[in-house]
């Protein structure tokens, strides 16, 4: 008992994963495992972990509007608080945030209406961050093009007094110098170099028939003026690569992954007969560990479908291992502690 | 020119100078550009495409592109950006775009579009090559109009070169079909990392092709030319050769020497065996000499020891044409059989005068070429 | 009465000119009365920059590559490369100061220096804008640094260039003060000229060219005198912005031709002066070159971005030349040292004093005969006889 209190998992925590362990069988089973062997490295080495949270609400999705704002708002403050350690939510937000940042929100909208990252989730991250004292003009939702996020349902909002919201074709952006990512040359959106002194990055679990999973690193696709050089060899090394650019590494502070609705087959785009509702939401600082969990999930998923599992598929995430060497994080189990909370 | 063929003409226009105008990085995504469907692509499950014009084969997801940056899949159709959007169109002589046994000495019409579906790391043209559409001045040019360029530049011949004419492959099937009906010369300098179908059907309509054989390993494809992972690599280029020789087109090669690269005698030998036996020894092959570009800025130039070394092992296995190029000089072309001067090159003027018939005048030995329209 | 940059540095040459005779070159202390270095006045000015199409150009996509020397500009069309001279115009490698030098004088061979070549010789020196290093301490800051738009011009043809050192009773066309490789098709020109009426020809160049111009270089030069700057990469890449691998090459290329090789080296305390980078750069030399080439250490004194160095004192340079000498090079010179012992040449044999000079300009006394010492006859390796 007292261990477990040593290490900042109540008791109350540990008996719902350990609820969960039984309700999702040997999947997560691996990752109580992973938290457990994790602690024991960090008694060894005192290394921190790479801690990933993931919090769920059954039913999120199917609520009503204002009920489901408010849900996802909990959920979010939830894994905020347990990422981070704090004390409370604007705690939480102060140890990654501070009131001078100009954070720019990586949205992932590729999938249209159906199945972009959710103005919920925004909602509960910009609430948030007003809270700590960014004032709105100083959040900036941002896509590849404005069309992509007219699409999603954002509106184009380029200089008004509140919540940015612009693609880098916008004409108050475009992309910027060459950077070197492994061996392709790219030209980073203004966002990113210019307009930004923090990032968050909001993709969307989901599956990639390319790259086998698209999730955190993946996002990054729409921060470049060629993401078709990178495709190649199903992402291996390129996305890792991608993630290499100071630029962006530095100034990625959080991740949130969308998984209210994920999606396990068919994807990058939206297919109907690949969404399920997970109800969740991942939430972290290593894109790695996040990748990986993501990638895990995405397989559990597609194992209780019935239908092959990426390996089998042909398209197995490569890249995150190859993350890994690069230095960007850890997929190694013992290093990474999942966090697994159910509301 | 009939009503509709002339509205359709100013509409394209009007799109052209506006694209150009607005030079933006969705410019295809925002203004009507011209759009010309692309060839050679299969659709698969959903509005994902393949794309089987090259061997690296690229699913393309809608709304992406394709590895080249030139084609893009909207709403499940692939279409080519560059179709009719030259972004060099330059008159030159046969000679300066590596071709010494084809129009020698005639004037070109050497055009290019951007994109390419290589990314070699010495590419010297990697303003083009490795841009997008949208980031490259382009002229608006028709098929018909480049033919009509052509004449006006008194060019005889019309060249598909600079970036990698593999990208426009329809505008070089387009412009080479009106070429050819307009009585002019065609010719094509690619990496050859194309399918044998399509190499063949453009072949029809091309009087020369020079194709490059960068290096004699897949190593060198994977490393210094940016074919990753399982896809083909030496093999899809060697298929490529097999294929245009196969169609009768005139056949050069250019090997372009990379120091510590692909500079080792024994890569050389091999790769001068292989052309031997594929392509016979009359073959010319040219030896290129490079210059630090792009990603290997930093390297030095290729030294002439290891030119010269390079062409020793190419005569020793039995070539019989092997040229050095980039040297800053043309070299003269000579009949292998009996030694007589059949194309004369000094630097202002070139005059073929030992050929006649595509033999040498003075021993009848056939000289493998295209020695007049 | 309104300045423009163009006018101010034209005064600046002029006066420079005036002054410091032909453009201020590593200012010549000791004045020779029979051989004094001047200008030449009253030729005839050039206002336009004139465009020559030039060679070691290839088109590549829109642009076009300069493979003249190893920065192989990839120069836009409108734009010039590094050198300022050699430009992209209507997509053809073209020249601006073809035919257009800025500064025409006259001076003895030694002040090239070059010692081992037609020793007393008048050369008329020919220099024109440009230069593809940017050498900090740069002597001639005022034309190399500058592109032809920015510089006071002469008109003159080779032939023009050759008539004009015949009758100045020149024997030796010079190219020096600047870059001459950036503008290798006029040198070139006017060196196949001379070799008509017997004229020798001599290169004075910092060797930063691609192996292959060089090699056309040397067909067509007598003389070459390259500098080797420094010996370690980073003194290049600091203090000229050049590298050195490519100097190294251009000196194998010389020496592997007929042309007759000569190595100066400008010593700048703190720089380049450590006896070992030294030994490194005899050793390379002796390797590569043999011992008879002929090396030049130089005095450095302040100018341009580094005026606030100090000039190198004697005992460098004088421990500097025992290092060389020590790794076995036999004809090793130092340079701005008016009187010193280290200006004469000795005979590696039997160590008598075979040329005495004094300063650049002056020689007093040479025993060379028959290209041998005249004491002992040992072999002196140089081109005695014009």
């Amino acid at each position: 008992m007292n261990r477990w209190l040593e290490y900042g998992v109540s008791r109350r925590e540990f008996l719902k994963q350990l609820g969960w362990l039984g309700l999702s069988g040997s999947t997560f089973f691996g990752y109580a495992q992973a938290a457990r062997q994790s602690e024991q490295i960090k008694n060894a080495s005192a290394q921190p972990a790479s801690r990933i949270v993931i919090v769920q609400k059954p039913g999120v999705v199917r609520a009503a509007t204002e009920e489901r704002y408010a849900s996802v708002q909990r959920m979010l403050d939830t894994a905020m608080v347990r990422l981070t350690g704090a004390a409370n939510t604007q705690q939480a937000w102060r140890s990654l945030f501070t009131s001078d940042d100009i954070v720019g929100i990586k949205l992932n909208c590729l999938a249209g209406k159906a199945l972009s990252s959710r103005p919920e989730v925004i909602q509960a991250i910009t609430t948030r961050l007003r809270e700590i004292g960014i004032p709105g003009r100083h959040i900036i939702l941002w896509e590849r093009s404005n069309r992509e996020l007219n699409a999603a349902g954002y509106p184009i909002n380029r200089d008004g007094n509140d919540i940015r919201c612009y693609g880098t074709d916008d004409k108050r952006a475009g992309y910027g110098k060459q950077v070197i990512a492994g061996s392709v040359i790219s030209r980073l959106s203004k966002i990113v170099t210019n307009h930004c002194t923090a990032l968050i990055n909001v993709p969307i679990l989901k599956d990639h028939n390319i790259a086998g999973v698209t999730a955190s690193m993946k996002n990054w696709y729409g921060a470049i003026h060629n993401p078709n050089k990178y495709h190649s060899n199903h992402g291996d090394p390129f996305i890792a690569d991608l993630s290499t650019i100071p630029m962006i590494r530095n100034k990625m502070r959080l991740i949130v992954c969308d998984a209210l609705r994920a999606l396990y087959e068919g994807g990058p785009s939206y297919h109907p007969g690949g969404v399920w509702a997970y109800n969740g939401l991942l939430v972290g600082t290593d894109p790695v560990a996040l990748d990986q969990t993501a990638g895990l999930i995405i397989e559990e998923r597609r194992r209780e479908a019935g239908i092959p599992s990426l390996e089998a598929a042909g398209r197995p995430p490569r890249y995150i291992a190859t993350a890994t060497q690069r230095g960007l994080g850890t997929n190694d189990p013992a290093r990474m502690e999942v966090v697994k909370i159910g509301i | 020119m009939s009503a509709s063929t002339r509205r359709e003409f100013f509409k394209w226009l009007a799109a052209g100078s506006f694209s150009l105008k607005f030079a933006h990085h969705t410019l295809a995504e925002t203004s009507p550009s011209p759009l010309h469907e692309a060839m050679h692509y299969e659709r698969t499950e959903g509005k994902t495409i393949v794309c089987q014009l090259e061997p690296r084969q690229c699913e393309v997801n809608d709304g992406e592109r394709g590895f080249c940056g030139a084609r893009e899949n909207r709403g499940g159709t692939y279409y080519s950006l560059v179709y009719a959007q030259a972004c060099a169109v330059y008159a030159e002589r046969m000679e300066d775009r590596g071709f010494y046994h084809a129009f020698p000495g005639r004037q070109a019409l050497a055009i290019g579009t951007a994109g390419c579906n290589l990314q070699c790391q010495y590419c010297e043209t990697e303003q083009i090559s490795q841009s997008r559409p949208e980031d490259v001045e382009a002229e608006f040019l028709l098929p018909e109009q480049v033919v009509e360029r052509a004449q006006a530049e008194n060019c005889e011949v019309i060249l598909f070169t600079y970036s990698e004419p593999t990208v426009f492959f329809e505008y070089m099937l387009d412009t080479a079909r009106a070429a050819k009906k307009a009585g002019l010369g065609t010719a094509a300098h690619t990496a050859g990392y194309i399918h044998p179908g399509p190499l063949k059907e453009v072949c029809a309509y091309l009087d020369a092709i020079n194709l490059d054989l960068k290096g004699f390993s897949d190593d060198f494809y994977q490393t210094i030319c940016g074919v990753w992972g399982n896809q083909p690599k030496l093999e899809a280029v060697q298929k490529a050769i097999v294929a245009a020789a196969e169609t009768g087109t005139h056949l050069e090669i250019t090997h372009l020497i990379v120091p510590e690269h692909n500079d080792n005698p024994q890569e050389t030998r091999q790769l001068c065996e292989w052309l031997y036996t594929t392509l016979g020894r009359d073959t010319p092959l040219h030896l290129s000499r490079f210059y630090p570009n792009y990603l290997l800025a930093t390297s030095h130039a290729t030294p002439r020891q290891s030119m010269d070394s390079a062409r020793a092992i190419a005569h020793e296995v039995g070539l019989r044409y092997v040229y050095l190029q980039n040297m800053n000089r043309y070299e003269d072309t000579r009949c292998a059989n009996c030694g007589d001067l059949l194309v004369e090159r000094k630097r202002a003027h070139i005059q073929c005068t030992g050929i006649k018939d595509g033999q040498c005048k003075q021993c009848g030995e056939a000289i493998r070429g295209v020695w007049g329209l | 009465m309104s300045w423009t940059r163009r006018d101010f540095l034209q005064w600046g040459a002029c006066l420079a000119g005036s002054c410091l005779a032909g453009g201020a070159l590593a200012a010549p202390v000791y004045r020779g009365k029979e051989n004094p270095t001047r200008t030449i006045e009253g030729l005839p000015r050039q206002q336009e920059v004139l465009y020559t199409p030039a060679q070691y150009g290839r088109g590549v996509g829109p642009n076009v590559q300069c493979v003249l020397c190893p920065k192989y500009c990839i120069i836009p069309e409108g734009k010039a490369g590094w050198c300022r001279v050699r430009v992209n115009r209507e997509r053809k490698l073209q020249s601006t100061v073809y035919a257009q030098p800025c500064s025409i004088a006259l001076h003895p061979m030694e002040q090239g220096p070059i010692f081992h070549a037609y020793p007393g010789a008048r050369c008329l020196a020919i220099a024109a804008a440009g230069c593809n290093l940017r050498c900090k301490y740069c002597q001639n800051w005022q034309m190399s640094q500058f592109g032809a738009e920015d510089t006071l011009n002469y008109y003159l043809e080779p032939a023009e260039a050759v008539q004009l050192a015949i009758r100045n009773n020149c024997q030796v066309l010079a190219f020096t003060y600047t870059e001459p490789v950036v503008y290798a098709e006029y040198v070139m020109d006017v060196a196949l000229e001379g070799k008509q009426y017997g004229l020798k020809s001599v290169l004075i160049t910092a060797g930063f060219v691609d192996p292959e111009p060089m090699r056309d270089l040397c067909e067509v030069f007598d003389v070459v005198r390259v500098d080797l700057k420094g010996f370690r990469e980073d003194f290049y890449e600091k203090v000229a912005k050049g590298r050195l691998q490519p100097v190294l090459d251009a000196i194998e290329v010389v020496h592997s031709t007929d042309a007759w090789l000569e190595i100066v080296d400008p010593i700048v305390p703190r720089f380049n002066d450590k006896s070992e980078e030294i030994r490194d750069m005899a050793q390379w030399i002796l390797d590569h070159l043999g011992d008879g080439v002929p090396v030049h250490f130089l005095r450095f004194f302040p100018a341009y971005k580094m005026r606030n160095f100090p000039r190198t004192p004697d005992s460098t340079l004088e421990r500097v030349r025992d290092a060389a000498l020590e790794t076995g090079l036999k004809f090793v010179y130092l340079g701005n040292m008016p009187g010193h012992e280290g200006e004469n040449t000795f005979c590696p044999r039997c160590n008598r004093m075979l040329i005495h000079r004094i300063g650049y300009l002056q020689v007093e006394e040479s025993h060379i005969k028959d290209g041998a010492c005249a004491f002992c006859g040992e072999p002196i390796p140089g081109r005695w006889d014009i």
